[in-house]
């Protein structure tokens, strides 16, 4: 019996109204389909294409264009982002907020975008901090995180926890992930994220904002300890560092119905212990044996957590 | 054939569409709890969180087991390959049968990783029959889309039929010793395969529209058009293909050109008319995927602010649909609606959305040198710089 069908069973037996029965019916039939999804995806993809251009055509072209015209052009760009946002926004609220239009986040992320190829245009000419220019990174997440709370955007929160961990060191692209003292910065930026976000939660402003800072905390924190274990120098401390971490992420996860976080957990603390376990063994059949029976048993305990806990499709 | 009886698969379906109307506000959850009470299934399911890890460790599990056998026996030659990894492709596919049946499992990440891994162990298990390497590929590239294919048959899962089609694609691009087809010979009949695909799967998309399993075939039939448009777009990926296209014919080479063109317009029209949405969206990436492709087609410069049109054209886009939906009568026009609907529909846009935005790196980069006189094109004032 088809979907169509059911409707109309449910509305004979008064299960829905007629007018839920007309709702429903028109979605299942297709005589209402929403591209939402679609025009917001191009909208992303046309936001993401414009900055790449325009931070290559800078980046090629900026002896022709002039230092002045840039920063004009930038300014005016972040400057024109702002006064939309803040002239289309609604008042500030700590509660979640519609976007008042389809186009409103990704101009507030264009407008984040521009901001910082502004000053790393700035930067790349004139030089003004030195050997401080990271402090432009530190800068650049407190406008982005002022404007993500002020309007309610979860892009630009991303964009301003990727800036910050940029300020406490992590220098990506260059091949120095979690070297040395970049772990402690790691383990102290995960820290200051988590406690933020359940700061902001616990006083009640933005509540919705947290897991996208326990995404970013649990998951920088979980790879330092790790790469912390595989460095033999400092395993120790890092595997009672990763097991605690890694236990409190299932624990919660689970509590809390966060299903990321269990995985998380899982994949991290199997990847340190097994290398603890396995240090020193070059036995291809104990290797394999191990993984067999370990992998065996997270199954199991998957599937228990799985019955027990996440049910849902 | 089916391992799932297909009252079990309408009904999951309608769960979800259920529960879909209860995230929307369409329904409220007591009327949403009576009408979920007519679906009831007797199958074990997960999210997806915990169907990505069971699926990984599975795979873990059965690639150590085999590894740790063929350790074991001391079989490091083709026969010992063969025997173990076929025995092992048959155990990965009772298994998974038997935790189907026995356990009622469904989507639960373990039986679709053993059905997976029975696939590809045969697959190896069959290539080491040859001893050239060549009919080797092909027999495991034949094993795995017959095997791909079987396993959807049998258990609905949609990515071993979407697997096997790329298998299937992948076959004409061995060269063989005895039969070696030139380059443009190869992409033709790759697309031929994947097109011979969608001219069998259409039909029954047709047919069954969006009910089980219409909504597979939505899939499969997204994937092979895609998949035709993958294999004839010539300057799609410039590194891989540079080499392949410059061997390619004249008329090849313009051939695919007008399919770059014909193949987005054709799935734009079909995906409107019909409200396909895999199709749409297969649709829209393949014309953008020919906005990109063109100018090295027709062999034009490409420029640095290349970027920043197709940024400005694809958001007046997106805002001119936007606009011109939502002032029609109802804010729809044709039964399409800018409006968001399904608030859970759009999570793997937030995913897209999270990733950091590396603008920041290049904050950095050493100072420039000032120009020596002789480096450029400074002299006059009006003259262009030099490299930077």
């Amino acid at each position: 019996m088809s979907l169509l069908a059911d409707l109309d069973r449910w509305r004979d037996a008064g299960t829905i109204t007629r007018q839920q029965h007309e709702v429903l019916t028109a979605l299942v039939r297709k005589d209402r389909f929403s591209v939402f999804t679609e025009l917001t995806a191009l909208l992303y993809l046309g936001v993401v294409a414009f900055i790449a251009g325009a931070g290559w055509t800078i980046q090629t072209h900026f002896a022709r264009l002039g230092d002045a015209s840039i920063l004009l052009t930038l300014t005016v760009a972040f400057g024109a982002s702002l006064y939309y946002c803040f002239s289309h926004g609604s008042s500030y609220s700590h509660a979640q907020q519609e976007s008042p239009d389809f186009a409103f986040d990704y101009v507030l992320y264009f407008g984040c975008l521009m901001f910082g190829l502004e000053l790393g245009f700035g930067e790349f000419r004139f030089h003004l901090l030195q050997d401080r220019w990271d402090h432009y990174l530190l800068l650049t997440s407190v406008v982005y995180f002022v404007l993500a709370y002020r309007f309610d955007n979860r892009l630009v929160l991303s964009l301003a926890l990727s800036t910050l961990a940029g300020w406490f060191g992590f220098r990506l692209f260059r091949l120095q992930w979690f070297a040395g003292s970049l772990r402690v910065d790691a383990l102290i930026y995960s820290a200051l994220v988590a406690a933020a976000g359940a700061a902001f939660h616990r006083a009640g402003i933005k509540k919705h904002f947290l897991e996208a800072y326990l995404h970013v905390a649990v998951n920088v924190a979980l790879a330092a300890s790790v790469t912390g274990v595989f460095d033999s120098s400092t395993s120790g401390i890092y595997f009672v560092v990763l097991l605690g971490l890694a236990g409190a992420a299932i624990a919660g996860g689970l509590r809390f119905r966060r299903f990321p976080f269990v995985v998380y957990g899982v994949l991290y603390s199997y990847a340190g212990i097994s290398n603890m376990l396995l240090r020193g063994v070059h036995e291809d059949t104990t290797i394999f044996g191990y993984f067999a029976v370990s992998a065996t048993v997270v199954i199991v305990c998957l599937v228990v957590a799985a019955r027990r806990f996440g049910r849902d499709a | 054939m089916r391992r799932y009886s297909e009252t079990d698969e309408r009904h999951v379906r309608a769960q979800a569409q259920i529960r879909d109307w209860k995230g929307a506000g369409l329904i409220d959850a007591s009327q949403a709890e009576t009408l979920l009470a007519g679906y009831r299934v007797e199958l074990r399911r997960t999210n997806v969180f915990l169907r990505v890890a069971l699926a990984f460790f599975t795979a873990l599990v059965v690639a150590a087991v085999v590894f740790f056998i063929l350790e074991v026996l001391n079989f490091h030659d083709a026969t010992g390959m063969t025997i173990v990894t076929g025995v092992a492709s048959v155990a990965c596919l009772v298994v998974a049968e038997a935790l189907v049946g026995t356990f009622r499992l469904y989507r639960f990440g373990v039986e679709e990783m053993l059905a997976a891994c029975s696939v590809i162990l045969l697959s190896i298990s069959v290539s080491e029959f040859w001893t050239v390497w060549e009919s080797s590929l092909v027999a495991a590239l034949v094993t795995s889309s017959a095997g791909g294919f079987a396993v959807y048959r049998r258990f609905g899962f949609v990515w071993a039929a979407c697997a096997g089609m790329c298998c299937a694609a992948a076959i004409p691009f061995i060269p063989l010793q005895f039969a070696r087809l030139p380059p443009s010979g190869e992409r033709a009949l790759s697309a031929a395969i994947l097109g011979l695909i969608f001219l069998v799967v259409r039909p029954k998309r047709t047919r069954d529209g969006e009910e089980w399993p219409g909504d597979e075939y939505g899939v499969l039939q997204a994937a092979a058009f895609g998949g035709v448009y993958l294999v004839l777009n010539l300057h799609l990926f410039p590194d891989m293909i540079r080499a392949v296209g410059d061997r390619a014919g004249g008329w090849f080479y313009w051939g695919t050109w007008i399919m770059t063109w014909l193949l987005p317009t054709v799935g734009l029209f079909l995906g409107v008319r019909d409200k396909d949405r895999p199709l749409l969206m297969v649709s829209v990436a393949m014309a953008i995927g020919t906005l990109i492709s063109n100018k090295p087609y027709l062999g034009w410069t490409r420029h640095e602010w290349d970027p920043m049109l197709l940024g400005v054209l694809l958001i007046a886009v997106a805002v001119a649909l936007r606009r011109w939906l939502s002032r029609g009568p109802e804010g729809a026009r044709y039964g399409f609606t800018a409006a968001r609907i399904f608030r859970d529909k759009d999570s793997a846009l937030t995913l897209l959305s999270a990733a950091p935005f590396p603008v920041e790196p290049q904050i950095h980069p050493p100072a420039p040198t000032p120009p020596s006189g002789f480096d450029g094109g400074r002299s006059g004032g009006a003259g262009g710089g030099g490299s930077f």
